[in-house]
């Protein structure tokens, strides 16, 4: 086996062992909880349940954490090698019984109570009356849809596709429905109202999402899946691609303004108008 | 490890049955059943499967740790095909309104 | 290999440093991930410690002359290197970007990069894969000594075991998922394609039945290795050997419950996202219960800080890190607003890097006497250890901020409000590999006589970077 070493460096290296464990243990707990980089504010009320959930998990692995952290540091620093002998013990079914059961109940208690805000935006669908906004992503762009006045999405052909024509999403005129249908790079939803999004691609899998809304959904090709938001906050944010998607993974932006329903219903007359004229 | 073998004549026979399974795929294959399709063609695999492992991998012969082994086997692929599945069945659990 | 995808690595952060981009074009810039990614998920960090350590180990430690099947090693390492051959192949041709993961169907459909012969390469190494968990299983199985029970075994072994069992049970369903993936691209048979009744989830329910264990086959044998290093330099028997060991066993099991927390935004139905939640939870009770049974090792021990204790406790501690971590995303709620963000990239690399990483880097250290009969330089190899993990956290930790704050993950270009974490993080990279290359430039001026040794290891732990590399820096 290994000879050398022994006592005489043992301290020195013990200490700064030692030393490093807190000094990275206070400042990552200094980081958190100074919150100098922090989460962008929440805008919606799910969003504000995920960061208490977040709180709560951070509060919680935070205090494991410095606990772990300190035990680690103090079994480093106490037990160094000074030549002393080795109290010997080989196990202790009570003590590994009473932490499983804590981590156990800790983790599973923490798992479970955080599903309440996941279930809240899922097991449940949109409130009746939500505003239908339909959102399409393609390499490498978005589109929004809006229903217009008759309420209903036109029929799409993919042949029909077409974004240098002004028609990325491929209407069909052949159907009535799709007349009216207001097509928009960026997104425009009243404030306080609920939203209906129909999340669907034309090519790859992309993903939604709005930092701010705390809201991300994969767009999965032949699919249109359903989300609903509340959001609250009138502002721009912005809307990023969060599934690598090529090579515009990066630049497939758009922004979502929230206005305020007033703001919401001129730019909606005006988009149709403009769409009359066409 | 006192594993007999199997004769020649069995692994002929199995080798049969498995042509004969062969040729009955691709004849139902031209014969529409409606949806019992894939149940059939997955059927007659299993089949086949079987006899492949069972006899020409020997699993008729052998005992105790080798079977368990094979057990463990499907026990994962039963694991993976139910999770799989248990996220395509119940997604349409909840409808979602609107149009 | 090692060498390669570090290097890719650090491209990746020095690019990194400027909003807009400051060294390669996107397009690179997509391949480099990817590259990084592929190379050290399937050519580094999965076979570094079992067929490095485990194959000198396994034979010795139960008490048997070799592994159960010798030849069949040498196949492995044969196959090994032709599928890394396929890689290197792909990557000088022109390289690949579809991610290290390969989702449908932008790999099947979209992009006209290297994607078959990469997967080709990634496929024949899942062989070698196979092979080698075969040959653990068997040998533990079938040729322990006499007197060597189960409950005797090294710690390290049962480790091993159990990661062996993931090798063997999951590496086939990433093979069939890569060989639909080519399927797809050229003969369009519509597996994963929803215009002729396919499913693009499927592939990553594939994908990740296999990737999800496969995190598991890197972080396992370096909990083994921990827990050898940890009881040897304290001076003590382990605590609670039997939970440790059984630990290990329920990792390998749970871990291929819970792939479905890779899919909770992936339109997985809600339900599957529930269950896996709740499984993702259950399967960090064991990770945690073996780092008390580390401390508690160490608890009135008698601590010989040595290169590869040292290695052991950085683990110990970056690992509580990762795993706690780890418990931000597997909440439903929490894991929406992380997913895909660089708080997921911080999170699996203080796993993967201040876990398995840390773990091979003591295990070569500790047993390279035993491996070469000659003894590194502890002084410097102390040095390197410690430089190894400031640096680490430095690059790491901010990664975690900016994933709260919502960077996106595979971003070439980035919102500027990001900047200031992004620095320290590239600073944090270029300064560990610095350090690490200066340590071994510095040991080979000072400390002739034990250079050798010393450049040696090293030379082992990342093929390809020996004197020629150091003397080009600078």
């Amino acid at each position: 086996m290994r000879r050398k070493s022994g006592e005489q460096g043992s301290a020195a290296v013990a200490f700064t062992l030692a030393t490093v464990l807190l000094i990275f243990t206070i400042v990552t707990v200094y980081l958190f909880v100074a919150k100098i980089w922090w989460f962008p504010p929440a805008i919606s009320q799910f969003g504000t349940q995920i960061d208490e959930q977040f709180h709560r998990t951070l509060i919680i692995t935070g205090i494991v954490f410095v606990l772990a952290q300190l035990g680690l540091a103090l079994a480093i620093f106490r037990s160094r090698e000074r030549g002393q002998k080795v109290s010997f013990f080989e196990g202790n079914s009570a003590m590994e019984l009473i932490w499983t059961l804590a981590t156990i109940i800790m983790f599973v208690g923490l798992g479970l109570y955080g599903e309440h805000a996941w279930a809240e935006a899922h097991f449940q669908g949109a409130a009746p009356g939500a505003l239908q906004l339909e959102v399409t992503g393609q390499q490498f762009a978005w589109n929004f849809r809006y229903a217009g006045p008759d309420g209903k999405f036109g029929a799409t052909r993919p042949e029909l596709v077409s974004a240098s024509s002004g028609n990325p999403l491929g209407l069909d005129p052949r159907d009535a429905t799709s007349k009216d249908d207001v097509v928009s790079p960026v997104a425009y939803v009243p404030a306080g109202q609920e939203v209906e999004l129909l999340i669907r691609t034309q090519d790859v899998t992309h993903s939604f999402y709005v930092r701010e809304l705390r809201l991300k959904q994969d767009a999965v090709p032949g699919m249109t899946i359903h989300m609903h938001f509340n959001a609250t906050v009138p502002g721009q944010y912005e809307l990023a691609c969060a599934e690598l998607c090529g090579l515009g993974h990066y630049r497939m932006r758009s922004f979502v303004n929230v206005v305020s329903p007033e703001e919401f219903d001129k730019w909606m007359r005006d988009q149709e108008t403009a769409l009359q004229q066409q | 490890m006192n594993e007999e073998n199997p004769s020649v004549e069995t692994y002929i026979v199995v080798f049969v049955a498995l042509l004969i399974l062969a040729a009955l795929t691709t004849g139902i294959a031209y014969i529409n059943l409606g949806t019992l399709n894939t149940v059939v063609a997955l059927a007659i695999a299993a089949v086949k499967m079987s006899l492949v492992g069972l006899f020409f991998m020997h699993l008729w012969y052998s005992r105790g740790l080798t079977r368990i082994v094979v057990l463990a086997g499907f026990f994962w692929l039963a694991l993976m095909v139910l999770f799989t599945l248990a996220d395509v069945f119940s997604r349409s659990w909840i409808k979602p309104p609107g149009p | 290999m090692f060498f390669i995808g570090g290097a890719a690595a650090v491209m990746m952060r020095l690019h990194l440093i400027e909003p807009a981009g400051a060294l390669v074009q996107p397009e690179t810039y997509n391949k480099l991930f990817t590259m990084h990614g592929v190379v050290m998920v399937f050519f580094f960090l999965i076979p570094s410690i079992p067929a490095t350590l485990g194959n000198f180990l396994v034979p010795m430690m139960i008490g048997a002359r070799d592994l159960a099947f010798p030849r069949l090693n040498l196949l492995s390492w044969y196959v090994y290197i032709t599928g890394a051959a396929f890689t290197l192949y792909a990557l000088i041709s022109g390289g690949v970007d579809t991610g290290w993961t390969f989702y449908t169907p932008l790999s099947s459909h979209y992009l006209n990069t290297h994607v078959i012969t990469t997967a080709l390469g990634v496929f024949i190494t899942g062989f070698s894969s196979i092979l080698t968990g075969l040959n653990f299983i068997v040998t533990i199985h079938k040729m322990r000594a006499p007197g060597m029970t189960w409950k005797r075994m090294p710690l390290f072994l049962w480790s091993i075991y159990a990661a062996s069992v993931i090798f063997v049970l999951a590496t086939p369903v990433l093979a069939i998922a890569l060989f639909l993936v080519g399927l797809e691209r050229i003969f369009h048979v519509g597996i994963f394609d929803p215009a002729i009744g396919g499913d693009p989830v499927l592939f990553q329910h594939l994908f990740w039945f296999y990737s999800h264990p496969a995190v598991y086959i890197m972080i396992l044998p370096g909990m083994g290795v921990v827990s050898e290093l940890v009881t040897c330099f304290s001076k003590k028997k382990p605590f609670g050997y039997i939970f440790i060991a059984y630990s290990s066993l329920a990792i390998a099991v749970f871990s291929f419950l819970v792939w479905g927390h890779h899919l909770f935004v992936s339109s997985q139905s809600v339900y599957a996202g529930f269950i896996s939640s709740a499984l993702s939870f259950a399967l960090a009770i064991p990770s945690a219960i073996k780092v008390f049974n580390w401390t508690a090792t160490l608890y009135k021990g008698s601590i010989s800080y040595q290169a590869p204790m040292l290695y052991a406790l950085g683990f110990i501690g970056l690992f509580t890190m990762g795993g706690l971590t780890g418990l931000f995303l597997a909440s439903l709620a929490t894991g929406v607003h992380l997913h895909d963000t660089y708080f997921v990239i911080a999170h699996f690399h203080y796993i993967m890097v201040g876990g398995a990483v840390m773990a091979y880097l003591g295990g070569i250290h500790f047993w390279w006497p035993k491996i070469t009969g000659r003894l590194y330089h502890d002084g410097w190899a102390r040095f390197a250890a410690l430089v190894i993990f400031v640096g680490f956290n430095l690059t790491f930790f901010p990664q975690y901020m900016l994933g709260y704050l919502g960077m996106p993950r595979r971003y070439a270009v980035y919102p500027a409000e990001f900047q200031v974490l992004d620095v320290m993080s590239s600073a944090g990279a270029s300064h560990t590999r610095r350090r690490l290359l200066d340590s071994i430039r510095l040991s080979s001026l000072v400390h002739p006589l034990w250079t050798r040794s010393r450049i040696e290891s090293l030379e082992r732990e990342r093929p390809g970077m020996g004197d020629a590399i150091a003397a080009s820096h600078r």
